[in-house]
């Protein structure tokens, strides 16, 4: 590694003038299968690089029977400045029933005292214990639901693989940040100095999505409900729609509705809050009017309809990654909303079982 | 249902006593949105209006920091409709905006809030009419009476416009409400004329609504120097004067003075750049650590080293000090003429264009400690730098020519044009011998974060709207630092200097800023 990177630092300072600075924030493994995930592995690291130059390790879960392999190399790219971001890149490739073997590979590999975390690029088999040792040597893993045949299976088996592992792991979903902007403006909307005080007076969650963005629609339910100390006491479902009762802490009824929307996109449409009471009635609206512009509105008897146009561009994967990067510690807020999801999950599951 | 918008400011009142905690925002990046507020800038139609603050504000609103209802009026003695208003700062935001071409969905949105006020600074009735422009603006927008006024206008006019806002009772408002105002620098220009500032601004406005902007201090990398201090255990026990041989504070400045010879001849660089950006740089470096990072406990800790700084007695500033004016030379390889023969410069002017500072700190932390601090226009190149030297190793164990190119460790912490920090120290060369050189272990932000740095202007404009003064300069900062300046000038008025010494412009300030330091054993850096 150190010969690979004294070569291109050279190339580069003949190139630039400059010795590329070689600043470690993170190691990132990769967990990809096939073609379509290590294409978008590499596009992602890619990208990533300026933000956060940093070693990434791509393991390739290849056919039963691959010989065990690595390869090295270092990229530079560069910047406006004229300077080089660089990072280097380890690929492994290992037979699916040979990933046991994996993790003795990586830990001489990852870049000693900075944190290291392992995305999944693809759907994952939570009971495999091939998988749950390869997710075991990172400090954080990052899944992406929307890539599993059953995102909110997916999330239930997750939250117990969190839970039940032996290691300090902690873990985080795609999905989540995909709801990071939602979570920020409908938290903004209670800045607002009619709004503050409104917590305890919530009567109901109105929040919309288009069928891919179940997963996402749950998280951000089971966000309000974790923050604000709600209890569910019931969860039903009808084609369209699932209803979700709980309890405020003063023993207050709230209700969620998760409305399906039968538009082509893949997230969250909108969500409408109610609260106060009779006199003092404000409706705080988060929505979605085009693929890239949201409007949040608060509505009160006594001053106008106030709304803000926003931008909201759909992150991309590499975004969406380097947000999550950025996060060392256990997220327990979205600890808590997995826990939530889980509930909601087994509570339906309950409710139709024969 | 039936609450009027003033009942409903009213009501306010209870609810924003208290501390506010918004549960949703745990584990959320992003900075709270200020109350719906209207931000009145006076001056509007002026070049700061324009470059800056319209393009920050814009800026704001695409980084969904701006509240409901935001509103800016634009008040200025220029005939104008609102809709030209919108116009112009549409047109200036594209120009001057770090995220344009404009983002016609936001700047729509944005735009509805932006309304025109002509008036003369000095006419009563044109407050009236902003008066009731303000209270229609609360009725549409629902601004709920929250004003932010901005003087962006020349000093001269401060005082008309305050006065005037005190006499139409836009000072104050219904108890939930604020009332803010953003003075620009310069504050006066010397300690009597800051002293009757301040006098008039507190006559109107409670001290802790007063918001003196130093865009200096909304700079990242300003920033940064708290970050780097009081984040990093391993600096601090060598940040003192048992360790530090000299701190050199340079801001440098390749332009001239850019068209703006009327003010700056009745300026110069003492006043322009020392008594608010230098001072500023001087003060986060040298302080101790505040109890906490909030304003009051970071500017008592600021002005406790503005305090603790040894006055330069006028009868000590050709020893302190050193002034001198740019001769004609070359810019990025183009001509250009002396300080003397720019437009709008008297011809025998003594204004400095360039000044160079020896300051102590006398406290505990810093005593005997020498501050160097120069800035000047027409330098070889923008750069703005902190160097720490630290003294060399009281005992070298290396023979004298192994230790020749051998130069102290220095900590640097740079805010222009590279933003980074940057440490000197030792090696072995490779080799049989026991040869050392120094070499630099650097950091730079541009290549390990590569994220936009916000405007200085965006980062205050929503601190001011969040009634957070951290950043801003309170009264007894703008007064100690002048005291210091002011005995300065006074010291230079009486050698009766009718020429000053010249420096080449493109060079590095004159030979006897050179001496300044080589008497003492030192040298500035090259940047």
């Amino acid at each position: 590694m150190s010969r690979v990177w004294s070569e291109i630092s050279h190339q580069v300072e003949q190139q630039s003038g400059h010795i590329p600075l070689q600043t470690s924030i993170l190691t990132l493994v990769v967990v990809a299968r096939g073609r379509l995930e290590m294409r978008s592995a590499h596009d992602v690291l890619h990208r990533l690089s300026q933000q956060l130059p940093s070693r990434a390790i791509i393991v390739e879960i290849a056919r039963p029977g691959t010989e065990l392999d690595a390869t090295i190399s270092a990229h530079c790219q560069y910047l406006e400045s004229g300077r080089a971001a660089c990072y280097q890149i380890v690929e492994i490739r290992a037979a699916s029933d040979r990933l046991q073997a994996v993790p003795s590979l990586l830990v001489p590999l990852e870049l000693y005292d900075v944190p290291s975390f392992m995305w999944w690029v693809g759907d994952i088999d939570f009971d495999s214990p091939q998988a749950r040792r390869l997710m075991s040597s990172a400090e954080r893993v990052i899944i992406d639901s929307a890539r599993f045949d059953a995102p909110l299976e997916g999330l239930r088996a997750f939250a117990s693989y969190l839970e039940h592992q032996d290691t300090s792991c902690t873990g985080t979903d795609l999905n989540w940040a995909r709801v990071t902007s939602w979570r920020e403006l409908i938290a903004q909307s209670f800045d607002h100095p009619l709004a503050r005080n409104l917590f305890d007076t919530i009567q109901r969650v109105d929040i919309s999505f288009d069928r891919a963005a179940e997963a996402q629609a749950y998280l951000l339910a089971g966000w309000m409900a974790s923050r604000l100390n709600w209890r569910l006491t019931s969860a039903s479902r009808t084609p369209d729609t699932v209803r979700l009762i709980l309890k405020n802490h003063q023993d207050g009824e709230v209700y969620i509705n998760l409305n399906l929307q039968q538009s082509g996109g893949v997230g969250v449409r909108g969500v409408r809050i109610l609260a106060g009471g009779a006199d003092d009635a404000v409706r705080l609206t988060v929505r979605r009017s085009s693929d890239d512009i949201v409007i949040v509105s608060i509505e009160t008897a006594a001053l106008p309809r106030q709304d803000r146009v926003l931008r909201d561009t759909k992150p991309s994967l590499h975004e969406l990654i380097g947000r999550e990067l950025l996060i060392h510690t256990r997220d327990h807020v979205f600890d808590e909303s997995l826990t939530f999801v889980t509930n909601v999950v087994d509570t339906l599951a309950i409710a139709s079982a024969p | 249902m039936s609450m009027t918008t003033r009942e409903t400011i009213d009501s306010l009142a209870g609810a924003q006593a208290s501390p506010f905690t918004n549960p949703l925002r745990e584990g959320l990046l992003i900075e709270r949105t200020p109350a719906p507020c209207t931000m009145v800038i006076f001056g509007a139609s002026g070049d700061l209006t324009r470059r800056k603050l319209i393009p920050a504000l814009y800026n704001l609103a695409l980084e969904r920091l701006l509240p409901a209802g935001f509103s800016v009026v634009g008040f200025a003695r220029q005939d104008m409709t609102s809709e030209i208003f919108r116009a112009r700062m549409k047109e200036a935001v594209n120009e001057f905006s770090r995220r344009s071409p404009v983002d016609d969905a936001v700047w729509n949105s944005f735009a509805e809030g932006l309304t025109y006020v002509r008036g003369d600074f000095t006419d009563a009735n044109a407050y009236n009419n902003l008066a009731q422009h303000l209270g229609v603006m609360d009725e549409t927008r629902g601004t709920l009476s929250n004003r932010l006024f901005y003087l962006s206008t020349p000093p001269d006019s401060y005082d008309d416009i305050i006065v005037n806002l005190g006499n139409q009772g836009l000072n104050i408002g219904p108890p939930a409400s604020w009332q803010r105002i953003i003075v620009e620098k310069p504050f006066g220009h010397d300690l009597d004329s800051a002293r009757d500032l301040n006098a008039v601004v507190n006559r109107v406005f409670n001290e802790r609504d007063v918001y003196r902007i130093d865009h200096y201090l909304g700079k990242e990398t300003v920033q940064n120097i708290i970050a780097f201090r009081f984040a990093n255990g391993i600096f601090e026990p060598l940040w003192n004067r048992q360790y530090v041989d000299h701190v050199q504070i340079t801001v440098a400045e390749s332009i001239g003075i850019e068209g703006r010879g009327g003010y700056y001849d009745h300026t110069g660089a003492l006043r322009d750049m020392v008594q608010n950006h230098l001072m500023q740089l001087l003060t986060l470096v040298a302080m101790e650590p505040p109890v906490e990072l909030t304003a009051d406990p970071v500017r008592d800790e600021k002005v406790k080293v503005l305090r603790a700084v040894r006055p330069i007695k006028p009868d000590l500033v050709r020893r302190f000090t050193v002034r001198a004016q740019y001769a004609e030379g070359y810019e990025s390889g183009d001509p250009v003429p002396a300080f003397r023969d720019e437009e709008r410069i008297a011809p025998e002017s003594i204004t400095e264009t360039f000044v160079a500072l020896k300051l102590f700190i006398d406290n505990w932390r810093w005593a005997g400690v020498p501050f160097y601090l120069r800035t000047g226009k027409r330098l070889p190149k923008r750069a703005s730098e902190i160097a720490i030297q630290f003294k060399r190793a009281p005992h070298l164990l290396f023979p004298g020519n192994a230790a020749g190119s051998m130069e102290p460790n220095v900590l640097s912490l740079d805010m222009q044009p590279d933003e980074g920090i940057s440490l000197k120290f030792a090696v072995k060369v490779p080799g049989p011998m026991m040869n050392l050189r120094s070499v630099n272990m650097g950091f730079q932000y541009g290549t390990s974060f590569n994220v936009q740095s916000p405007d200085a202007y965006e980062r205050l404009l929503l601190d001011a709207m969040l009634g957070d003064s951290t950043l801003f300069t309170r009264r007894d900062e703008v007064e100690t630092a002048w005291d210091i300046v002011t005995q300065i000038m006074t010291g230079w008025e009486q050698t009766g200097a009718t020429t000053l010494p010249t420096y080449e412009a493109g060079t590095w300030g004159p030979v006897e800023a050179d001496a300044f330091l080589k008497m003492e054993g030192r040298q500035w850096r090259e940047l």
